[in-house]
């Protein structure tokens, strides 16, 4: 077996299966795209070659601007929610939660396993307002709180807090296993240790369990930041982007543009400023949490 | 030596998924090999049983059974309305477009007429002696497509109006009204009343520009919108600015209902239908619902034009109309047999659709019907009908037709100025240019 796993052909060859896959299906298509954003029209039809056109278009489109500012908002307030809840609920379900861990666990995690179209469908009732109210509405009409009865998805005030709630409570479950796992990783006799020394429970927590966790955030930030930047089922299913564009995102504007509007080298264009913002946010990650080992 | 053996065996793989990929036919060249019938793919946004599809089905049915000697092979796939574009831009892309499929999309219409991918209906007309479309409904047809022959066949023939509850109007001593200073008073003693004055699908967004196209046109004439699409009017211009006023205003005083954003089009309906809404803006298709077992109003519903604007250049009794979604032919699927078959379509579709749908379509009927309850108010409508008009998106490229919607929402909550409104379409017109 070592001498299989040593061998560099053999290697390879395990390798391959998935190098085709991604050079079909991820490199040669982002290549494609990148060629794309040259030209303007439709492929088939009427594609023809712009230059730099489509790249000066950016500036003066206002609609991805909004988009763009939206999709800040998003990627701060769910990213860092989900990372922080996502964090504090594994710690408490490995320190506070002593019976029924697997129950606690299972249903934190139900959220992450329904479709996203299904989820955003519940959520419409729970904040309807016509024809009847939904769950919130009804709450807050029963408990004498008629000033917070509104169209939640329908006013652009709250639209987007409407969308951030449901994505949170959607995707958290993920992140409190990945941060569970790597908690019941952690060795325990530095904790031991700490706690024969007399470190306090915070103590514990923020310089040695935190410090241990680091690769896992590190994991754990990119793939929910890379998520939130690339997001379009939940926006498109609750809201549509609206009202207005108040809940548009980067990702639906790329689509109704290639697709819609039939602008498939402008809609490239789009793919690639939301490539950019994910590469440069993860190389910004990785330089934050690079080791003393220069890993 | 066992790494050749297993690389070749990969290759060998690889090659054999190759030729069976290669190999494979496409399923309608096949069919069109297989003897006289003729296989033609039929995309559509309803189901079988439903709308323009149910018609096409059963008239290919009857086509075949008295021509059995060229039958066609109808093959039904449907796609949801709001995908269509999608789709028809990736087939359009891969140059596999279906042979028969429906758009109401002008900006995809003449870019396919313009890459002669369409088949040009008027030759199929006078070859096949179609004599069931007016040169009225053909002119105005040709006017909406802006294109200087008919490439698309339509399948409706629809005006919009207010549908009205006659019940709630008669408890509450309400006439029907005809000028907008009548209308709001309407939706004032309404709204006093407790009723919701109208229902509207803000959501869908699309509503909202239709009342404010039917207001735009009172204000500033029935040639105002065709002008804006061509550019030689502003989107900022004073007719349409009271318009954007008007839809303001009736969303800050509530007259569209609590939540009126988050309402579509199956909840508008509703709404309007159980009694809970007075008034719902809507077209002839909403007689489906009406003749429903969901509507509980029965015959106590009532159909007015929008009405008219102190100082307006409109005219009285205007009708936004269209024709439905258009059925478009591929250039290169036509052929004699096909010809055939479309002709037949066409001669009956009056019949059919009236049959089936109680629809008025622009193809003559040739039987006698009994149209119903509903289909007679549009029909009495049309008959004292003082213009037609067109309604705001209906030559705007979708790019331009999506800032358009949204900034409706906007204006329509309080949320965006009128001017700015105005602007944001002018300037997505300008970035299309």
């Amino acid at each position: 077996m070592n001498k299989v796993l040593g061998n560099k052909k053999a290697i390879a060859l395990f390798i391959l299966p998935a190098v085709i896959l991604f050079t079909c299906l991820v490199f040669i298509p982002l290549i494609w795209s990148f060629v794309y954003t040259f030209f303007s029209g439709q492929p088939g039809l009427d594609f023809k070659f712009a230059g730099m056109k489509n790249y000066a278009r950016i500036f003066a489109d206002k609609t991805l601007w909004v988009t763009v500012k939206n999709n800040l908002l998003y990627v701060v307030v769910v990213g860092g929610a989900q990372i922080i809840l996502g964090f504090l609920i594994a710690m408490l379900i490995n320190f506070g939660v002593k019976k029924h861990q697997n129950l606690v666990r299972t249903l934190l995690f139900v959220p992450v396993v329904l479709p996203g179209v299904a989820v955003a469908q519940m959520f419409i009732k729970i904040y309807a307002i016509t024809p009847q109210y939904g769950l919130l509405n009804s709450f807050f009409s029963a408990v004498g709180l008629d000033s917070l009865v509104k169209g939640w998805i329908g006013d652009p005030k709250t639209a987007m807090l409407a969308l951030i709630i449901m994505d949170i409570w959607k995707a958290v479950g993920m992140y409190i296993l990945v941060f569970y796992s790597g908690i019941i990783e952690l060795p325990e006799d530095s904790v031991e240790a700490a706690r024969i020394d007399g470190a306090t429970t915070w103590q514990i927590i923020t310089k040695i369990q935190i410090p241990q966790l680091k690769p896992v955030f590190r994991m754990a930030i990119v793939i929910c930041i890379t998520a939130c930047f690339k997001v379009y089922d939940s926006p498109v299913a609750l809201t549509g982007g609206g009202p207005g564009t108040t809940t548009m995102m980067p990702s639906m504007y790329m689509y109704n543009t290639a697709f819609n509007y039939a602008q498939f080298g402008y809609g490239s264009v789009l793919a690639v400023i939301i490539l950019i913002e994910c590469a440069i946010f993860t190389f910004v990650v990785g330089r934050i949490f690079k080791t003393k080992d220069g890993e | 030596m066992k790494l050749k053996k297993v690389t070749g065996s990969l290759i060998a793989a690889a090659a054999a998924v190759a030729l069976m990929a290669g190999g494979t036919v496409p399923v309608s060249a096949a069919k069109k090999d297989a003897g006289k019938e003729k296989t033609v793919h039929f995309l559509t946004a309803w189901n079988e049983d439903k709308d323009t599809t149910a018609v096409v089905k059963q008239l290919t049915e009857e086509y075949n059974a008295t021509n059995p000697e060229t039958p066609i092979n109808l093959e039904i796939e449907v796609v949801a309305q709001s995908d269509m574009n999608q789709k028809l831009s990736v087939l359009a892309a891969s140059n596999d477009l279906p042979d028969l499929f429906v758009t109401g999309t002008q900006e995809y219409i003449e870019k396919y007429v313009d890459q002669g991918i369409l088949k040009n209906i008027d030759d199929v007309i006078a070859e096949q002696g179609v004599t069931s479309i007016s040169d009225e409904d053909r002119q105005a047809i040709l006017n909406l497509t802006k294109l200087d022959a008919m490439y698309v066949m339509p399948t409706n023939k629809n005006i919009e109006g207010i549908w009205y509850n006659k019940q709630i109007f008669k408890d509450n001593g309400l006439d029907v009204p005809k000028t907008m200073d009548e209308f709001m008073d309407v939706c004032a003693k309404l709204s006093d009343a407790g009723i919701q004055p109208m229902a509207v699908a803000g959501k869908e967004q699309w509503p909202l520009t239709r009342l404010i196209g039917a207001y735009a046109t009172q204000a500033g004439g029935n040639d105002l919108l065709v002008k804006a699409n061509a550019g030689e009017v502003s989107w900022k211009d004073d007719a349409f600015l009271e318009a954007y006023k008007w839809i303001a205003e009736m969303g800050e005083k509530g007259y569209m209902g609590e939540g009126m954003t988050t309402v579509d089009s199956d909840t508008q309906n509703s709404l309007f239908t159980s009694g809970m809404a007075a008034m719902c803006y809507n077209g002839s298709w909403f007689t489906e619902s009406l003749s429903s077992d969901q509507n509980t109003l029965g015959e106590n519903v009532g159909f007015f034009a929008f009405p008219t604007v102190k100082d307006g250049k409109g005219t009285a009794n205007t009708y936004t109309t269209s024709y439905g979604m258009y059925m478009c032919v591929k250039n290169d699927s036509y052929d004699d047999a096909m010809g055939a078959w479309l002709g037949y379509i066409m001669k009956n579709f009056g019949n059919k659709g009236m049959e089936l749908h109680n629809w008025i379509t622009p193809y003559a009927t040739t039987e006698d019907f009994d149209m119903g309850y509903f289909t007679k108010l549009l029909s009495d409508a049309t008959e004292s009908e003082g213009a037609a008009s067109v309604w705001p998106e209906y030559a705007m490229p979708t790019s331009v037709q999506d800032v358009e919607y949204q900034g409706a929402q906007m204006v329509a909550l309080g949320q965006m100025s009128p001017e700015d409104y105005g602007t944001s379409i002018d300037d997505a017109w300008a970035m299309v240019q």
